[in-house]
C-alpha cells in the first residue's frame, strides 16, 4: 500500500511540482496586489494563456510521438498575415479566410510528416528547414502590418459569455478534447506507442506513417488557430506576431514533464506549464516590477523550473 | 560489371564526403555566371568577413552538435560579450584585455550551466540552453535597463584591418578552425567527444568521463562565441541589442549543411567551413540580384533540406 502510494506520487511528481510553483504564483499574487484574484485579472490570465496553450497542445502531441516541430512561430505569423489579407475587414469574406487559414495550416504539417514518413528525415531537420521557409514568405508578403480583421471577427476576443471570454469555453473545450484524443481512442494509444518505442510499435502494427501525418497535421493546425485567434486579438495582420513561440511552447512542454524522447507526457501537465509560464508573466505585470527586471526573474523561474527535477526520477523518467 | 559497380559505389561515397565541397563548388560557378559581381575585392571582403562572424560560433556549435546536443545560447553570449566589453572599458584601450578576460569568465560560466543542467539533471540541451539564453538576455535587461552604456574602444576597430580580402577576422577564423581541428582529430579529448558523441552509454562504460566532455565541450562553445562577439564589437563599433539577431540559427544551419548530424558522433569542421561559405555565398547573392532580402530566409531552408536529404541519400546507398 505504502509503496502504491510512492508509486502514485512519483508518478505524479512532475505535474505536483508544476502546479505546486503555479499555486504559490498565485499566493504570493493574492498577498501582494488586491487586483491578483478579481475575475477580470484571472479571466484575463486564462484567456492569454489559451494562446500559448492552443499552440502547446499540438507541440505536445508532436513531442509525445519522439518528434518536434520548430516552425509552428513561423507558421502562426503565416497564418495571421494570410488571415488578414483574405478577410480585409470584409464580414462576408470571414468563412474563406477561416476555412484557407486552417487548410493552410493542415497542409504545413502534412508536408513536416511527408517528408519525415518518405524521406527518412528527421522532425528536428524539416521543421528547422521549415522554421526559415515559412518566416521567409511572410516576411517576403510583408514586413509591416497589413489587411484587417472584419468587426464581428475582432469583437470575439472581447466577447464574453457569464463573465467568462469565450475564448477561454474555447480552450477548455480544446483541452477536453486533446485528452478525450490522447486517453480514449485508439490513435492516442498509437500516439504514445510511436514514443515509446518506435520498433516494438512498428512490429505490432501500429500504422506509424500515418500517425504521424495525424499529430504532425494536428500540431501546424493548432498553429493556424493561433495565428486566427491573433488576428482576433490584433485587428491586422502584424508579421511580428509568432517570434519564438515555438520556444515557448516547447518549455512550456517539458516543463510539464512531456519526455522529448517521446512516450511520456499528460495534458494535465502541458496545462500547467502553460500556466506556469502565464502566471509569471502576468503577476510581473500586475506586481508592477519594472520591466527591465521582470526578464531577469522569468529567467531565473525557468531555469529553477527545468532544474528542479531530479535525474533518472520523475521527470524524463516516469510520468504517464 | 561488378567493376562498374564499385566504381558506382566509390562515387557514391565520394559525393558523401565531398558533397558538400561539390556543392560549394557549383554554387561558385553559378554565381560566376549570374553574380559576377561577387567576386569583386570589396564584396569578396565583406562576405569573408561574415563568414568569419558566422564561422566562429558555427566551430563551437559544431563540437556541441557532436556530443549530440545543441547551444541556443550563443546568440545571447554574443550580445553580453559586446556590453561587458563597453561597460568594462568605458572606450578606453588600455582595458581591452581585461574586458575580454572579464567576458570570457561570464562566457564561461555561462557554458558550465548549460552543462550542468544537460548532464546533471539530464535537462534536452534544446531547453537547457533556451531557459539559459532568457536567463542571460534577463540579466542584460536588468543591468543595462535596456539602454546599453559604455563606449567600444577605438583600438578594437583594429578588427577592420585588412588586406584586399583578406582580413583580421578571417585570419581568426582560419587559426580557430586550425586549432580545433587537431584538437578534434588528433587528440584524445577529440576522440573522447565523437565517442561520447556516438554512444553515450558505451562511452561511460569503457570509462570515459561524459559528462566532464560535454561540460568542456560547452564551455569551450561560449568561449568561441565570445570571440565572435568580441569581433562583432569591434567591428560594429558601438553596443547592439540586436547584433547577434539569428546568428544562432545560422550556426545549426551551417553545421546542418556541411554535414554535421543533430544524433551526435558524425560530422566536423571542414563540412561546417562549406556550410558557412555556402549560406553566406547565398545570402550574398540574394543581396547582389536586388530580391527582397527576405528570400535569404526561404533559400536557407531549401539548402538545409536538400543538404540533409543528399546526406540522407548518400548513407543509404554508399
Amino acid at each position: 500500500m505504502k509503496q502504491l502510494k510512492g508509486n502514485l506520487l512519483q508518478k505524479h511528481a512532475v505535474v505536483l511540482v508544476v502546479y505546486g510553483l503555479v499555486f504559490v504564483l498565485i499566493t504570493v499574487g493574492a498577498i501582494y496586489s488586491e487586483r491578483f484574484l478579481s475575475v477580470r485579472n484571472l479571466t484575463n490570465v486564462f484567456r492569454q494563456a489559451a494562446y500559448l496553450g492552443t499552440a502547446a497542445l499540438g507541440e505536445m502531441l508532436v513531442i509525445l510521438t519522439a518528434g518536434i516541430d520548430l516552425s509552428i512561430g513561423s507558421l502562426v505569423k503565416l497564418s495571421v498575415l494570410v488571415s488578414a489579407i483574405l478577410m480585409d475587414g470584409n464580414p462576408d469574406n470571414v468563412l474563406m479566410a477561416v476555412s484557407l487559414t486552417l487548410a493552410l495550416g493542415l497542409s504545413v504539417g502534412l508536408i513536416h510528416a511527408f517528408f519525415i514518413n518518405e524521406l527518412n528525415l528527421s522532425p528536428f531537420v524539416v521543421t528547422f528547414a521549415s522554421l526559415f521557409i515559412l518566416q521567409g514568405i511572410s516576411l517576403t508578403i510583408t514586413t509591416k502590418p497589413i489587411g484587417r480583421s472584419s468587426k464581428e471577427f475582432l469583437l470575439l476576443y472581447s466577447q464574453k459569455f457569464f463573465e467568462v471570454p469565450v475564448i477561454v469555453y474555447f480552450f477548455g473545450l480544446l483541452t477536453l478534447l486533446i485528452a478525450f484524443l490522447l486517453r480514449m481512442t485508439v490513435f492516442g494509444k498509437y500516439i504514445y506507442a510511436v514514443g515509446g518505442n518506435l520498433t516494438v510499435a512498428e512490429l505490432s502494427g501500429v500504422p506509424v506513417k500515418k500517425v504521424r501525418y495525424g499529430v504532425y497535421g494536428l500540431c501546424s493546425l493548432l498553429a493556424a488557430v493561433t495565428g486566427l485567434l491573433w488576428l482576433m486579438r490584433m485587428g491586422v495582420g502584424d508579421p511580428v506576431i509568432g517570434k519564438e513561440l515555438e520556444l515557448n511552447a516547447i518549455i512550456a512542454v517539458v516543463i510539464g514533464g512531456t519526455s522529448l524522447f517521446g512516450g511520456r507526457g499528460t495534458v494535465s501537465g502541458v496545462i500547467g506549464g502553460v500556466l506556469l509560464l502565464t502566471f509569471t508573466d502576468n503577476l510581473l505585470v500586475v506586481l508592477g516590477v519594472n520591466q527591465f527586471v521582470s526578464g531577469l526573474i522569468k529567467g531565473l523561474i525557468f531555469v529553477g523550473a527545468v532544474a528542479l527535477y531530479k535525474p533518472n526520477k520523475g521527470f524524463y523518467g516516469s510520468s504517464i | 560489371m561488378v567493376d562498374k559497380e564499385k566504381h558506382h559505389l566509390k562515387l557514391k561515397n565520394l559525393i558523401a564526403v565531398y558533397g558538400v565541397y561539390l556543392a560549394l563548388l557549383i554554387l561558385l560557378l553559378v554565381a560566376s555566371y549570374i553574380t559576377p559581381d561577387l567576386f569583386e575585392e570589396d564584396t569578396l571582403a565583406v562576405m569573408f568577413r561574415q563568414s568569419a562572424q558566422l564561422g566562429i560560433i558555427a566551430i563551437g556549435q559544431t563540437m556541441v552538435m557532436l556530443v549530440a546536443g545543441l547551444d541556443l545560447s550563443v546568440g545571447g553570449v554574443i550580445v553580453m560579450t559586446s556590453m561587458v566589453v563597453a561597460e568594462v572599458s568605458n572606450g578606453r584601450d588600455e582595458l581591452i584585455p581585461l574586458s575580454i578576460l572579464v567576458a570570457l569568465i561570464i562566457g564561461a560560466m555561462i557554458g558550465f550551466g548549460n552543462g550542468l543542467l544537460i548532464t546533471k539533471r539530464k535537462v534536452p540541451p534544446l531547453v537547457a540552453t533556451l531557459v539559459m539564453l532568457f536567463l542571460v538576455q534577463g540579466a542584460q535587461q536588468a543591468i543595462t535597463r535596456g539602454v546599453p552604456s559604455g563606449f567600444v574602444p577605438e583600438a578594437l576597430g583594429v578588427v577592420n584591418q585588412s588586406w584586399g580580402f583578406l582580413s583580421i577576422p578571417l585570419a581568426v577564423w582560419f587559426v580557430l578552425n586550425a586549432i580545433f581541428f587537431v584538437m578534434l582529430k588528433m587528440t584524445s579529448f577529440g576522440r573522447q567527444i565523437y565517442a561520447v558523441g556516438s554512444n553515450e552509454d558505451a562511452a561511460r562504460l569503457s570509462g570515459l568521463a561524459v559528462h566532464k566532455t560535454k561540460i568542456t565541450v560547452y564551455v569551450l562553445a561560449s568561449c568561441l562565441a565570445v570571440a565572435s562577439g568580441v569581433i562583432l564589437t569591434g567591428y560594429v563599433g558601438y553596443v547592439d541589442r540586436f547584433i547577434a539577431t539569428g546568428l544562432d540559427l545560422d550556426s545549426v544551419a551551417a553545421a546542418v549543411v556541411g554535414g554535421t548530424a543533430f544524433y551526435g558522433g558524425k560530422g566536423g569542421l571542414l563540412g561546417t567551413i562549406a556550410g558557412v561559405l555556402i549560406i553566406q555565398i547565398l545570402s550574398t547573392m540574394v543581396v547582389l540580384l536586388g530580391l527582397d532580402a527576405q528570400t535569404q530566409f526561404i533559400i536557407k531552408g531549401l539548402v538545409i533540406l536538400a543538404a540533409v536529404g543528399l546526406y540522407g541519400f548518400a548513407q543509404k546507398n554508399a
